[in-house]
Order: structure tokens, then C-alpha cells, then sequence
């Protein structure tokens, strides 16, 4: 009898599947918050020069430019733009986080070299789900290391804030695994 | 290529997920156009399907669309005005993110393995999301209030 297979494609990723933090480098257990991004995105791109060489005309050699930092961007659902300070339990704001500021003031930064500016890793954990019982659930954490932002578009009528910069790398670490069976 | 048990297994399965939910919460689940005796249900759920839609978007890689539509019954009740809404809110926290699609049936490819991932849309542009409306009660001599709980789905298949 012909058999007829086929390869499932378990789950396209989704934004609604991803989690996005960022943490500093505080150890052995750092500090973590969670972007809040509502109905905006996150973007990141990995850049890389190629040079060619041309042999009188002809494509020839081919050779590795000067590294390129990776852009990210992001958008916040905009609360507050700081945290409250009146209580020291109350998680810093994404922006204190990135100005290092107020509530976040203690933050480490995730470069280890403490002359550069304070930086943060933004993590995106990509679990998805399909329900109980289904297979090989597997999941991603991509972390995109040592970010900085350069702008901060705030936008009052969309309560929205637009962060954008670039990590101190070339490209994103990447980690997949099988989920924690619960 | 397409597979002639397709539309079974995914309908198998969603029945399957939505007859699981509404049991739990002890409330029958019956099929549209199956035969059934209501009248002395106080609640109940109907499940009726749209679809699956199948395109085949490139070489061997499938795309289903599904439309799942649940009408929730219930009788009025003088000392619970909330019932329908507790019961719209049972159906429609079983629109999960995702529910499994097996080989269910008693048939020869029917080995009860995992084909794929129905995923839930939800998206603005699009109007994709779980939508609840409330027909109140549908006529004034019957004490009966009905709503409605939709939400579509899509899942990925790739061929070899």
C-alpha cells in the first residue's frame, strides 16, 4: 500500500507564545522584568559586511567586512514611564531599567566591562503550546546580549513607547530545549 | 499531497478538546445535526465547524483554516441570572492558544499519532479573536437564553 507521509510543522513562532525580559548581569541570579508590549513587536536584525573582489572584471575573492552590531527594536505599553520609589518592592519600569535610573538604580550592568555604558540582555522565550498531550513540546530562548538604546519614541495618543538601539554583538544567542514536563 | 483523512482527524480532534472542557464542568455537548433530547437539559453546548480550508501555500506545505463555532443554551433561572455567562465563559476558555490534532478513529490510518497543531488567530487587522454574543432569550414563550462563542484556527502541514 502507498504510504503517504508528512512532516508536522508543530508551531509557526507567535508573538503570543514569547515572552520578552530583559535582565542585567547580576549574579549568580539576576534581576528580570517583563516587557510589556501589548499590541507592538519586537524586531531584531543581524548585519554582517561581505566584500568582494574583483579580479580585472571578474568576481573573484570574497572576504569578511568589518562586524556590524546587531539592530533591535521593541515596543512598550506605556503605563508610567518611572517606577514608584515609595515602595523598594515595586518593579522598575522598563525605561528606569534601560537609563539605569531610580528603582533599577542598582542594576548591574550586563557588560562586564564597567566603563561602557550600562547595557541589558533582552530575551525573548518562545514557548508554544499546543495542549496537553502533544509531542515534543520544545521551546527557544533567544537572547540578544548587551543591549543599548539610542531612541526612545514616546507617543502619548498610542501609549506606546518605541525603543530602539543595538547590542554589542554580531548575533543572537540561541537555546533550544524540550519544556519542562508539568 | 492531500490526504483524504484530513477534514476527519481535525474535526475528530476539536470535538474531542471541546467535548473534554465542557465535561468537566458537567455540561452536555452535543454535535450540530446530531440527534439529541434537550428537553430536559438546562444547559448545553452545541459545536459546529467551518472548514477546514486547505491551501497548499508552497510545494507540499498545507495550510488549514477552521472556523469553530459553540452555541451555549441555557434555561432561565430566576436564582442564577449569571448562568448563560458562566457558561459562555466555559466555552469559551476552551478556545485554547493551540489543541493537538491526532489520527483518531477506528480506521485503518487511524493510529491516534499526532498530525499537528491547530493554532488560534487573534489578530486586529484581521478580526480574528474569540467573539461572544448574546442572542438573550430567543423567543417569549420559551425560557431559554442562547449565545454564541466563535474562534478560528489555523494549522501548518508539511508534506514529504
Amino acid at each position: 500500500m502507498f504510504t503517504k507521509l508528512w512532516v508536522p510543522v508543530f508551531a509557526q513562532i507567535d508573538i503570543k507564545n514569547t515572552e520578552l525580559k530583559m535582565q542585567d548581569g547580576t549574579t549568580p541570579t539576576a534581576n528580570e522584568i517583563v516587557i510589556k508590549v501589548g499590541e507592538g513587536n519586537l524586531t531584531y536584525s543581524e548585519n554582517r559586511t561581505i566584500e568582494y573582489t574583483l579580479d580585472r572584471g571578474r568576481i573573484d575573492e570574497v572576504r569578511e567586512g568589518d562586524e556590524v552590531p546587531m539592530d533591535v527594536s521593541f515596543d512598550l505599553l506605556w503605563e508610567f514611564i518611572t517606577g514608584n520609589t515609595d515602595s523598594a518592592g515595586v518593579p522598575p519600569t522598563v525605561e528606569d531599567v534601560l537609563k539605569n535610573q531610580n528603582n533599577a538604580a542598582t542594576w548591574i550592568s550586563s557588560d562586564p566591562d564597567t566603563c561602557r555604558p550600562f547595557a541589558v540582555d533582552v530575551i525573548a522565550e518562545n514557548v508554544p503550546v499546543c495542549g496537553a498531550g502533544a509531542p515534543t513540546q520544545e521551546q527557544e530562548f533567544i537572547t540578544l546580549p548587551d543591549f543599548r538604546y539610542e531612541t526612545l519614541d514616546h507617543d502619548l495618543r498610542a501609549g506606546t513607547i518605541a525603543v530602539s538601539g543595538r547590542c554589542n554583538s554580531k548575533v543572537a544567542s540561541i537555546v533550544r530545549s524540550l519544556q519542562p514536563s508539568t | 499531497m492531500k490526504d483524504k483523512n484530513w477534514p476527519r482527524w481535525i474535526f475528530a480532534s476539536v470535538s474531542k478538546h471541546f467535548l473534554d472542557a465542557a465535561s468537566a464542568e458537567s455540561i452536555p455537548l452535543f454535535i450540530e445535526g446530531q440527534h439529541r433530547d434537550t428537553r430536559l437539559e438546562k444547559d448545553f453546548f452545541e459545536l459546529r465547524t467551518d472548514g477546514p480550508t486547505l491551501r497548499e501555500v508552497s510545494k507540499g506545505c498545507f495550510v488549514f483554516g477552521l472556523e469553530i463555532n459553540i452555541i451555549v443554551q441555557s434555561a432561565m433561572n430566576d436564582t442564577n441570572y449569571h448562568r448563560i455567562h458562566q457558561n459562555v465563559g466555559v466555552a469559551a476558555a476552551a478556545f485554547d492558544k493551540g489543541i493537538p490534532v491526532y489520527k483518531k478513529g477506528s480506521g485503518p490510518d487511524d493510529d491516534q499519532s499526532f498530525v499537528g497543531c491547530l493554532q488560534l488567530l487573534q489578530n486586529r487587522e484581521t478580526r480574528d479573536f474569540v467573539e461572544i454574543n448574546h442572542f438573550g432569550q430567543i423567543d417569549k414563550q420559551t425560557k431559554l437564553m442562547q449565545a454564541s462563542v466563535e474562534g478560528h484556527y489555523r494549522m501548518y502541514l508539511q508534506t514529504s
